[in-house]
Parts: C-alpha cells; structure tokens; sequence
C-alpha cells in the first residue's frame, strides 16, 4: 500500500524519479491550451464581432477545462488522497462496466429511434449535425450515470 | 458466494475502512462482500485470505441451492 504521507490533495506527476506537484504543470499548460483554443475560435469567426470580447470569454471558458484535462493526464493517482491502490477490483468498477454496457444497447436504441423520427417528420432533413451529436453525448452520459445509480441502489 | 469475512474482520477489532485501507480497495467493496452480493476478484479472494492467514476455502463458500 502506498505512504499516506506522500498523498496530496491534487496530487503529483511523475517524470522518471522526480515528482511534480500536479497542478504546476497543468495550470500553466490549462492556460495556454485555453488560449491556443480561444484564437482559433476568434480565427474561425465564431467568437462573435467583438473578437477581443469574444476570444477573452472563449479563453476564460475553455481554460478551467483545459487545465483539468492536463491534470487528468499529468497526475500519478498512486500519490492523490483517498485513491485505493486497486480500483480495478473494488465494486464501483464492476458497477461502471455493467453501467457502460448497457449504454452502448441505450445509444443504438436511440439512434434507431432517431434516425426513425428524421425519416418521418417533414423538418428532418433540416436537423443539425451539431445538435446530433450533442443529442448522442447527453444521452450517453445520461444512461452510464442512471444505470450506475440503479447497480449501486441494487447492491 | 457466502463468506465469512466480517466475522473475521470483527475477530480482529477492524472497522470496514480499515480491512479496505488493508486491501486497497473501497469501503463499500468491503460491504458488498460481507453482504454477499459481490464477488471479489481471485487476486482479491486471495490477498484476503492472505490478511487473515486462512485458505481461500475458509472464507468463501458457494451458495447453497
């Protein structure tokens, strides 16, 4: 089992023997990630007229995101408080599995009944690709979170 | 599977935490087991027993029909 005392809240990244507090990589990278991001939005256009106004609030909206998703791939979870050593054995792993499988069934459920839906109605042919997709992330994470409340209501 | 786990747990004064904190795995893994309603992982049955000193054969049980 790993030191407690080596456990930080936010933890730290390893590079061959050395470690890293976590966030003193991933906030600097957060930033600029966000603002890489936020000039290609202003260069694409869909920052809106104001192109300063826009791409500082593309920037501030995107680098909290960033920054996290740095984190997640940065950080040794063997040095964050709280984590087991073995997650993979514990219950809530087999919950997310179960839960992820029948998601899977749920989107092609949907996807049929969508697909069903733009064939009959008039304004199918107009629907947005964007929306879509979104449409198919919401209801993914919506199914994996209700079937993972349901298994651990059921244990 | 029945098992005997938390009466051995409790033969040794641990709380749930604690016998998870042991194995490195959650409390409520810990709590599904004892309840019967989860099954632990054969490295896991193993290092159980291994904590307890016993053989996987006195802890765990196949559930009687």
């Amino acid at each position: 089992m790993s030191e407690v005392k080596t456990r930080t809240k936010w933890g730290r990244a390893k590079f061959g023997n050395r470690q890293i507090p976590a966030m003193r990589i991933a906030i600097p990278c957060g930033l600029v990630l966000g603002t890489i991001l936020s000039l290609v939005a202003v260069w694409n256009g869909i920052a809106g007229p104001n192109k300063s106004l826009g791409g500082t609030v593309f920037a501030v909206c995107l680098t909290i995101p960033a920054t996290m998703l740095v984190w997640a791939l940065v950080v040794d979870r063997s040095s964050l408080q709280g984590a087991v050593d073995l997650p993979e054995q514990s219950i809530e792993s087999q919950w997310y599995q179960q839960a992820a499988a029948g998601t899977q069934i749920d989107v092609i459920l949907a996807a049929i009944l969508g697909v069903l839906a733009l064939s009959i109605f008039p304004s199918g042919n107009n629907a947005d690709p964007k929306l879509i997709l979104g449409g198919v992330i919401a209801i993914s994470i919506a199914s994996v979170a209700i079937r993972y409340q349901l298994l651990r209501r059921k244990t | 599977m029945e098992n005997l786990l938390s009466e051995h747990r409790k033969s040794m004064e641990w709380s749930q935490q604690r016998l998870a904190d042991e194995l490195g795995v959650t409390r409520q893994t810990i709590i599904s087991i004892e309840r019967g309603r989860f099954d632990p992982s054969l490295p896991l049955a193993f290092r159980i027993a291994a904590l307890f000193n016993k053989r996987i054969e006195e802890l765990f049980f196949p559930e009687k029909d």
